[in-house]
């Protein structure tokens, strides 16, 4: 509603997981696309301007911290905020290295919570 | 035992003769010897003492008895001639006197001429009897002197007589005093002959003396010289040979030699000798073999003590390089002493070309935090001061820069209160840093695989709270979330299998089946929905003949989903999956074979350990937990089959599982596993 014409990519392998995301995040009015591995997330970001990217980081072809890697190393400052179910803290800092605006656990988070953090960050 | 060496150690002459000399004392043998020789001296002195007295008393019986006989008889002779020239002397008185006619004178004449025949006839007798005549010369003298006295006495006492009675007278007295002259030289003469035989005999007796004197006297003077040079020897072979003997062997003793004895044959001071010094040798024999047995006995023992500890030494040693633990042993001073071969493999050094080296030089250090580890600031130092073992894990980079993670545990040597060197054990903890990470790893990705589908399921339900029309949200998400769990539960089973199978409490319950059917059956009801859904083809022929064996049905089947899962899952859309079943050699073979990714030869090595999921596998597919092959192998093992794969990457795998035509049942501790959907 208030987030209109903000957009939004959800790299998630997870069928049930992206499906879920997406339909959420666009039923409170995001603009979001949705791709199932890291390849097809980078083809995306380099062609589209997303106010926030939502990476999962275990993913086929190339994974999240390939992603973030790739977007480090081209100096491409779309944000991406990561939402895995790794939950180790040398996962959490490896990727806040890489440049991630965050890092979430998806299993221990609501699904209201993880909109809570989309509408913080694009704000 | 002195008794027997010492009679066993006499060697007595052979010579039964020399042997009652050679007993007697050196002393006596000495006097004897020097006695016999001035003996000799004194027999041949003696000896000539008497021949020249013999020819002395000859010469003294010669100058006194024969000299003045035979001078006497000569004294006689010119007595007798003197009588005869009396005689003559008287007669021609007598003649003349008568002639003259003085017959007072040639009484007086006659007379004068009597006393003078009577004088000589006097002396002729003390002659004769010096010379020890028989008288019968005398007595013819005597007679002839007498009867001529008579005559003369006759004549004159006839003073008649004339001219003619008076020549005839003179004539007779001629005749007569010729016959006596005649008479008494002859006996005289042969008085003469004879005295000069025996003087003549006498100086030959002298001759033959002084010959027999001179003979004897060189006989002696030879005899003696040969019993002196006798004896001479005899004295220095009975005195001297022994000592020389003695001294030899004494030399020879002193070298060592004591198999050699004094061979004395006398039982005189030097017998003495040698039997004391033959006593000795053998009591220095003894106590030299005593020292020697002492000496022997010592060396054997040192020797057994020798083998017994290179026997040590040698199980130490092996004991040493028989550990998996590296161990090197250190001085005092940080230097190497020793390493085994577990060390040297580690480290990757060699004990020679580092031995007696400083232990820094050659083994770098970094401890946990890889920061180099200086001996210096070491807790070793702590080890040598303190005395106290510590243990510590520290990393060392190999020279190919591969690294080592070591458990260390160093300790001090102590030898009595001293700390002689220090001892470091240390274990590679590559394999077990390894399997922690692995384990890690699989910790973080299972929980990751578990988190997902409960995340979907959580968010599902979440949205159910949510939406206000329930229907909508069972068309919108439920199967989903069926979907979701059944992940989770396949996944919670595969964790619970690997359990069952690594604790090794699996359950074999084999049962006739007609393998043909049993495949026919597992693609058309689990695998043929799943293919159908990717547009992939699975063929599989039946062979001719049916191929009728006994397997666990659960585990056979878990197995074949389980590859023909995989098979599905890791090719692409459309692609062919060709199950083939044979009978080979005894053995059952059941071939899987895809157009799929594929795997790298050095993945395939690790391809059936626990957690293993290739990079490619990983990248296409996010689902797997790195566990279906390890189940497959444990379930294969447990039924005596094997598994085999053939791959190239990105040319698609054959996977190959062989099972014998019975398998053996096993239903002891036995648990069943979870079974395996196809997804």
């Amino acid at each position: 509603m208030t987030k209109k014409g903000k957009y939004i990519l959800i790299a998630e392998d997870d069928p049930f997981i992206g499906k879920i995301m997406e339909t959420t995040l666009a039923e409170h009015g995001y603009k979001v696309d949705r791709v199932t591995d890291g390849a097809q997330a980078l083809e995306k970001i380099g062609s589209n301007e997303y106010d926030l990217v939502l990476l999962d980081l275990i993913m086929p072809v190339k994974d999240g911290f390939e992603v973030l890697s790739y977007l480090k190393k081209t100096t491409n400052e779309t944000p991406v905020i990561v939402f895995s179910n790794l939950a180790q803290e040398e996962d959490k800092k490896e990727v806040m290295s890489l440049g991630a605006k965050g890092y979430f656990v998806k299993s221990s988070m609501a699904m209201n919570t993880l909109v809570g953090v989309v509408n913080n960050f694009v704000k | 035992m002195k008794k027997r060496v010492n009679k066993k150690n006499k060697h007595y002459h052979k010579s039964i003769l020399l042997r009652p000399i050679g007993n007697l004392k050196i002393r006596t043998k000495l006097f004897l010897g020097f006695f016999t020789i001035i003996l000799l001296a004194v027999t041949v002195g003696a000896i000539g003492y008497q021949q020249t007295t013999k020819t002395e008393d000859a010469w003294l019986e010669i100058s006194e008895f024969a000299l003045p006989e035979m001078r006497a008889l000569e004294d006689m002779r010119s007595g007798g001639l003197r009588i005869v020239s009396s005689i003559n002397e008287f007669l021609l008185l007598g003649y003349l006197g008568t002639a003259m006619g003085e017959q007072k004178t040639e009484l007086n004449y006659i007379n004068e001429g009597k006393e003078g025949l009577m004088e000589g006839l006097e002396e002729f007798r003390v002659l004769m009897v010096k010379s020890g005549d028989d008288f019968e010369n005398y007595q013819n003298i005597h007679s002839t002197v007498s009867s001529l006295l008579a005559i003369a006495d006759e004549a004159v006492s006839n003073d008649t007589i004339n001219a003619e009675q008076r020549d005839t007278v003179v004539a007779d007295i001629k005749e007569e005093l010729e016959e006596a002259e005649g008479k008494f030289l002859d006996s005289v003469n042969a008085l003469l002959i004879y005295e000069r035989e025996e003087v003549d005999e006498e100086a030959e007796e002298i001759t033959e003396y002084i010959e027999i004197t001179q003979k004897s006297l060189l006989f002696l003077s030879i005899t003696s010289l040969f019993i002196g040079i006798l004896l001479t020897y005899l004295f220095s072979y009975l005195i001297a040979n022994p000592i020389i003997s003695l001294r030899n062997i004494t030399s020879k003793i002193a070298k060592g030699d004591f198999s050699k004895k004094v061979h004395h044959y006398f039982s005189d001071e030097i017998g003495e000798l040698a039997d004391s010094f033959n006593f000795m040798s053998s009591e220095l024999q003894q106590l030299y073999s005593g020292l020697e047995k002492k000496v022997k006995e010592k060396t054997a023992d040192i020797r057994t003590a020798q083998k017994k500890l290179q026997t040590e030494k040698a199980k130490l040693e092996t004991f040493l390089e028989s550990i998996g633990e590296g161990i090197i042993a250190l001085d005092t001073k940080g230097r190497i002493v020793t390493l085994n071969k577990s060390a040297e493999s580690m480290l990757g050094i060699s004990l020679k070309k580092v031995i007696g080296q400083p232990f820094k030089s050659h083994i770098k250090l970094k401890n946990e935090g890889g920061n180099p580890l200086l001996i210096e600031d070491h807790p070793i130092s702590d080890v040598m001061t303190k005395r106290k073992s510590i243990f510590l894990i520290s990393t060392f980079i190999k020279k190919d820069k591969s690294k080592l993670y070591m458990a260390t545990t160093i300790a001090p040597i102590i030898d009595g209160k001293k700390v002689i060197g220090l001892i470091s054990t240390f274990r590679d903890m590559t394999k077990e840093k390894e399997v922690e990470q692995t384990k890690t790893d699989f910790i973080s990705l299972a929980s990751h695989q578990l988190r997902t589908p409960l995340t979907g399921i959580k968010w599902i339900l979440q949205e159910a709270d949510r939406m206000k029309n329930i229907k909508e949200w069972r068309e919108e998400y439920l199967s989903d979330a069926v979907v979701s769990t059944e992940r989770m539960i396949s996944l919670v089973h595969d964790l619970l299998n690997v359990s069952r199978l690594d604790s090794g409490i699996l359950a074999v319950d084999p049962k006739k089946t007609d393998l043909g059917e049993f495949i026919s059956r597992l693609i058309k009801v689990d695998a043929q929905p799943v293919a159908n859904a990717k547009k992939q083809k699975i063929v599989f022929k039946k062979p001719a003949n049916k191929i009728i064996t006994s397997i666990d049905q659960d585990l056979i089947h878990q197995v074949i989903s389980n590859l023909v899962s995989n098979a599905l899952r890791y090719s692409e859309k459309g692609k062919t999956i060709t199950i083939g079943l044979k009978k080979k050699k005894g053995k059952i073979e059941i071939s899987i074979k895809d157009q799929g990714i594929g795997v790298t030869k050095k993945d395939q090595e690790q391809l059936f350990e626990k957690f293993y999921r290739t990079k490619d596998a990983a990248l296409y597919s996010t689902t797997g937990s790195g566990l279906g092959l390890y189940i497959i192998k444990k379930i294969l093992l447990a039924c005596k089959g094997t598994v085999s794969i053939e791959s190239k990457k990105g040319k698609g795998s054959t996977f190959t599982v062989s099972i014998p035509t019975k398998t053996p049942t096993k239903k002891v501790n036995g648990a069943q596993l979870f079974s395996h959907t196809i997804s």
